[in-house]
């Protein structure tokens, strides 16, 4: 049934000396991936996502455990697992500072020995997509950070890797480029299949983008699977939200009133004690009701209480 | 390969683009080129020879060092140093191929540029307006273009050894300048390396600064087969060493962290 892993992680770590003593900054981790999902890696600032980024694509040696991508251990094949993988890294340009953009797409094209043709048609495609027309012929250097990350998108994307690891891609862009970024990711991991791994400390990207989501805090997986298992588990409160018919108390039995305006009513409740629909049947038992609808809990809050301690792992 | 000819290509471009640059460059040539050669004029007022050389040889060796100044003391000398401290470099690391060739073909690009440029037109007009001793044949012409083109090619991997040192340390400038003026001494940047005193000199014949001046200015001269020789020697060494160094640095940044 599964295919075989694109990436495989096993008891992974990475022990980094400063001079204030050794820094644990990924203390075993273990994950598998298979080939097509969207993964988000999350985790608040020094958790060790970029850590373990540069252990999957190769520029960082592991301190101990199992790691490789495409069947390949990533800094012992380096060069050979390079052309079946991209990676960007927000802070870094791996563009040709000096050159119009049209030659750093050109000189990979031959890097990554990619027929012309291909490369024409690849690049038509992702200058359409990305709107890098009117950038071609600008330096590098010349772009703006959001210009500059579609740029380094386009250029990682177009020898077709099989996986793409992508470090903190949206920070620091504007709403608009986050979109453009966020649109771009969605279609490629839908329409060519590429597996991609996402580092962000940005949540908004990940319920947006991804299937599954890893949270890693201290060098620690403290959570791995989808957006919606994590608010089942974590979110204890929903909200039910109705609209009366009329302007009237309401009492419904497992459920707080928290909030009141007009005739709508913000009802909370506790998932493990009683199910939306229960508490909708007593609610429609004793009232009339125009409209209602479910809030789910807000995945940044549970994050940020799980960040806290809050919330139980 | 194509990927490097394509490299070679960009740095070219890149290089070419600068026309602004160039004349700066081109009127700095001329007049140190002026300077020096009234200088040398002066030395040889007296006299017909200076340790063997007469006052062709100096004038052409004046106008090949104007002409290969850019060349060997690149404006972009600290850029390889820079991308590494920024983290720019580990970008390398993730392309197929070969990094070392990838920034020697891109180098190349570059500082032949320069020679097309600036070497080239400043030599033809010195040798139009003074006595140099230039190549008279199509192939002494021919040798003396390969000559300047592996100056071009030890200068960057001399660059890239000073360079790589950011690896290891934040100071590296600090480092190259203890060194430079010894450097700029020796590879025969204030006189010809002839005219220092003998053990010095044989010493010196046989360190990487030859390829960079002397050897190009001796094959224009007309002992262009030892100058030769000693510049495919050197290209063939530092091409050893430069790896060297590449593998100690990429596996320093493996395990430190980038
Ligand atoms: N090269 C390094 N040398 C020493 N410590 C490092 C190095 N790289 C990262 N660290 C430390 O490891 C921890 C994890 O860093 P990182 O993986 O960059 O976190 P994140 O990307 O999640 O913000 C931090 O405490 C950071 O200071
Ligand atoms: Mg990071």
């Amino acid at each position: 049934m599964n295919p075989h892993p694109v990436i495989e992680v096993e008891g992974l770590r990475k022990r980094f000396r400063t001079r204030r003593g050794p820094v644990e900054a990924v203390a075993g981790i273990d994950f598998r991936v298979q080939p097509g999902e969207f993964v988000g890696y999350a985790g608040p600032n020094g958790a060790g996502k970029s850590t373990t980024v540069k252990m999957m694509s190769g520029i960082l040696l592991p301190s101990a455990g199992r790691v490789e991508v495409c069947g390949m251990v990533p800094y012992r094949e380096r060069k050979r697992l390079a052309r079946r993988m991209g990676v960007v890294f927000g802070q870094r340009t791996q563009l040709w500072w000096d050159l119009p953009l049209e030659e750093s797409f050109e000189l990979v094209g031959h890097l990554y020995r990619i027929p012309p043709a291909e490369r024409a048609a690849r690049l038509a495609r992702l200058e359409e997509v990305l709107a890098l027309g009117p950038l071609l012929a600008v330096p590098v250097r010349s772009l703006s950070l959001g210009q500059r990350m579609r740029a380094e998108l386009a250029a990682a994307v177009l020898p077709a890797p099989e996986v793409l690891f992508l470090d903190e891609p949206t920070i620091g862009l504007d709403v608009e480029a986050k979109a453009a970024v966020r649109d771009f990711l969605r279609e490629l991991n839908r329409d060519q299949g590429t597996t991609v791994i996402l580092t962000t400390h940005d949540l908004d990207d990940i319920t947006r983008l991804c299937s599954r989501l890893m949270i890693i805090d201290h060098g620690r997986l403290i959570y791995d699977g989808t957006v919606e298992a994590l608010r089942t588990a974590y979110g204890t409160t929903r909200v039910l939200v109705v609209d009366l018919a009329e302007d009237e108390p309401v009492q419904v039995q497992g459920a707080v009133l928290a909030r009141a305006e007009g005739r709508r009513r913000w009802l909370e409740f506790a998932r493990d004690e009683v199910s939306a629909a229960e508490l909708i049947a007593r609610l429609l038992a004793g009232h009339e009701v125009a409209d209602l609808t479910l809030e789910e809990p807000d995945i940044e809050d549970i994050v940020r209480r799980i960040y806290r301690g809050e919330a139980p792992p | 390969m194509r990927a490097y000819l394509a490299l070679l290509r960009a740095g070219f471009q890149r290089q070419t683009s600068y026309r602004l640059a160039l004349a700066a460059g081109l009127l700095t040539n001329a007049f140190f080129g002026v300077v020096r050669t009234a200088v040398f004029y002066a030395l040889y007022r007296e006299r017909d020879q200076v340790a063997g050389l007469d006052v062709a040889d100096a004038l052409t060796y004046v106008w090949v060092l104007e002409g290969l100044f850019a060349v060997v003391w690149a404006p972009w000398f600290w850029e390889l140093a820079e991308a590494i401290r920024s983290g720019e470099f580990v970008a390398e690391l993730l392309r197929p191929g070969d990094p070392y060739l990838r920034l020697l073909a891109f180098d190349l690009g570059r500082t032949l540029s320069v020679l097309v440029t600036r070497t080239v037109p400043t030599l033809t007009v010195a040798a139009l307006l003074l006595p140099l001793r230039l190549p008279a044949t199509l192939g002494g012409l021919a040798l003396l273009g390969a000559s300047l083109v592996l100056a071009a090619v030890v200068s960057f991997q001399l660059r890239f050894l000073f360079g790589s040192a950011a690896f290891w340390t934040p100071d590296y400038r600090s480092l190259f300048m203890l060194v430079f003026p010894v450097l700029w001494l020796l590879s025969g940047f204030v006189v010809p390396v002839d005219f220092f005193p003998g053990p010095l000199r044989a010493l010196v014949d046989w360190s990487p600064l030859i390829p960079l001046l002397m050897a190009p200015v001796r094959v224009a001269t007309g002992a262009a087969g030892p100058a030769l020789a000693t510049q495919v020697a050197w290209v063939a060494l530092l091409w050893l060493g430069g790896r060297a160094v590449l593998a100690l640095a990429s596996r320093r940044l493996v395990v430190h962290g980038g």
